[in-house]
């Protein structure tokens, strides 16, 4: 449960996948020993000069972060097939690896380049898929990345995640009166990260459309919080809320036809939903207490809520049509910031236990309420999960320069995005891109 | 600190005033902020003088006000005070700075600062999500709001901004640290 003490077990790999400024690279910090051993040879190159991306290389690390899959280090390898032809699969049943994955890439007229790649059963002895991807240059990752959700989905019966995205807000700090801020979009192993929104002041709490295309964020440019929602092919964007108060914690809800808001207009903290396309603004909760941080439950029916009504920051989950509010958590002195996974059948969210002094990521069951632990570096905030249910990034800090992490929902493996620049919060994982 | 009202009440209690002949304390209006002014006529030749108040105009507006009590240091201090902190989670005003914001009230509903508008920035330590602290800044300022309101100044007078944990005095992780974000701050509108 505590990932710290696997560390000692499992010991520290350093993978850098990049040394590219900016972006944020790949750091185990635990490993899954019962994850399945899987061979990606080295994708044979017919074209001119040298492959601009390692696409087996990406493969093997996509494999490797859903902590499913141990990729079989290339040094034990008996030979380097790229055709079904030349697969002996004695070879690799030897090294003990369940499935193996070749290809080649083909350089085509006008830098074009194009992928092809098999995946085997090396128990069965047996092709299991084979595929054929296309990109230009600048498209290689997504090509690899589309080939390990292929790789995924044959072999575990869930859609990979690969593919998808998330944005994070960078902070570098000056001095007190000056640090700049930047929302970055990023494939969700890091690389390519764009900058999509800079600032002076303060962003927070970016949520994504549900058809990956827009942004909806908390910015503070014109001195008070206020909500925006910015198209990320064109940049252009609107202040879409800016009541006297908070205007905070925007969440997409599932249709993409409104946004829960926790606005303080009316004196104090409560829930509201905005219709996007009539602009009627609705008040969902009211309580003298903080209501905050909604999220929508997947039937878009019911929004889970931090509220510190009882006494301690606690989630609840309101009924649209009704109002009426239950109780979800009881543990513990602080629960709050809460995500639904897409199943609807559980809840990320942040925990401090009674008499802890740390803030973690935990999963709960909705209907047994069980919680688990799931991390524990001393301030993590802002769990998201991925659009598979498999994964969950958030932020942690607290042992110098705020990072993100990722971790697989079950606990089982997990990792770091460490930044080369400043100060990395507020994560949000995209839907499903494609 | 911030208190650039302060300063400038100072400045412009640097009362020139006309006298002949014999010595004169000045009959300006002490934390007025306007020069009195007196013409005499006894003698002939004039010449212009300046007298410095010894204390500032606005605490001295603090003093006439009657509602504290205290020394003009204590009550210069207090006025000066532009940061109250605030317990773990908790949006309770200390006794300490209850005082700080007796005196602030009674310079903003003093002739000196009647006009006197005010932003009071909500802050929190790191501890929680950041979204839960930019609630609890909210509530950080408003309690300080409020107090203020109970103490007979208008709520338009007063705009309140919640930062949550985005502006930390010191972003160290440690005790020391959080006690010192855990505040809310007083800064006077311009103008």
């Amino acid at each position: 449960m505590r990932a710290y003490l696997r560390v000692a077990l499992f010991g520290f790999l350093l993978i850098m996948v990049s040394l590219a400024r900016a972006e944020l690279t790949i750091e185990i910090t635990q490993g899954n020993d019962k994850a399945v051993p899987v061979a990606v040879v080295p994708f044979a190159w017919s074209g001119q000069g040298v492959l601009p991306e390692d696409i087996a290389g990406i493969v093997g690390n996509d494999l490797r972060l859903s902590g499913q899959f141990a990729p079989v280090p290339t040094s034990q390898f008996l030979g380097f097939p790229s055709k079904a032809s030349e697969v002996y699969f004695g070879d690799w049943r030897r090294l003990g690896t369940s499935y193996l994955v070749i290809g080649q890439v083909t350089e085509q007229p006008g830098s074009r380049y194009r992928v092809n790649y098999e995946l085997f059963d090396v128990l069965a002895q047996k092709s299991v898929v084979r595929g054929e991807v296309s990109g230009n240059r600048n498209q290689l990752r997504s090509v690899a990345h589309s080939i390990s959700d292929a790789v995924y989905e044959k072999i575990t019966g869930v859609r990979g995640f690969f593919s998808t995205r998330i944005v994070y807000v960078v902070a570098n700090r000056h001095n007190e009166n000056s640090t700049d801020y930047k929302l970055v979009y990023a494939d969700m192993d890091g690389h390519r990260a764009v900058p999509v929104l800079q600032s002076k002041e303060p962003i927070l709490a970016p949520s994504w459309s549900p058809d990956g295309r827009r942004l909806a964020y908390v910015s503070f440019e014109t001195g008070r919080p206020a909500i925006y929602i910015q198209e990320l092919a064109t940049g252009r964007r609107e202040r879409i809320s800016s009541f006297r108060g908070l205007n905070s914690a925007p969440k997409w809800s599932p249709d993409g036809q409104k946004l829960a808001m926790v606005l303080s207009k009316s004196g104090n903290p409560d829930i509201y939903v905005l219709d996007l396309t009539t602009r009627a603004l609705t008040q969902v909760t009211r309580h003298y207490a903080m209501d905050n941080e909604p999220s929508w439950m997947p039937d878009g029916k019911s929004i889970v809520f931090t509220s510190n009504r009882g006494g301690s920051a606690q989630l609840y989950e309101v009924t649209l049509a009704t109002g009426k509010v239950k109780r979800l958590t009881f543990e513990g002195r602080f629960n709050a910031r809460a995500r639904v996974f897409p199943d609807g059948k559980s809840l990320a969210y942040i925990h401090k236990g009674k008499g802890d002094q740390s803030y973690n990521v935990a999963v709960q069951e909705i209907d047994t309420g069980r919680m688990r632990l799931l991390s524990s570096s001393p301030f993590e905030d802002a769990p998201d999960v991925s659009p598979n249910g498999r994964m969950l990034i958030y932020s942690a800090k607290g042992e110098g320069k705020g990072v993100l992490g990722i971790i697989s929902a079950d606990g089982r493996v997990s990792f770091r995005l460490p930044s080369t620049e400043g100060d990395v919060r507020e994560p949000a994982w995209s839907p499903f891109l494609n | 600190m911030k208190f650039g009202n302060i300063t400038k009440g100072f400045a412009t209690g640097l009362a020139v005033i006309w006298l002949a002949g014999c010595a004169s304390t000045g009959t300006q209006t002490a934390g007025s902020g306007v020069a009195g002014t007196e013409d005499s006529t006894v003698g002939g030749a004039q010449t212009a003088v300046v007298t410095t108040p010894l204390v500032d105009p606005a605490v001295q507006a603090v003093i006439d006000s009657g509602k504290v009590q205290g020394s003009v240091e204590q009550i210069e201090a207090l006025l000066k005070q532009d940061t109250v902190h605030f317990g773990f989670d908790s949006d309770k005003l200390s006794s300490d700075d209850i005082k700080a914001l007796d005196v602030q009230a009674a310079y903003m509903t003093s002739p000196a600062g009647v006009n006197s508008k005010l932003v009071i920035e909500g802050h929190t330590d790191e501890r929680g999500t950041r979204t839960y602290n930019l609630a609890l800044g909210e509530r950080r300022a408003k309690a300080v709001k409020s107090y203020l309101a109970l103490k007979g100044i208008s709520s338009s007078r007063i705009e309140v901004v919640s930062y949550g944990f985005e502006k930390p005095v010191d972003p160290s992780h440690n005790e020391a640290a959080w006690a010192n974000n855990r505040r809310a701050v007083i800064v006077p509108i311009e103008g």
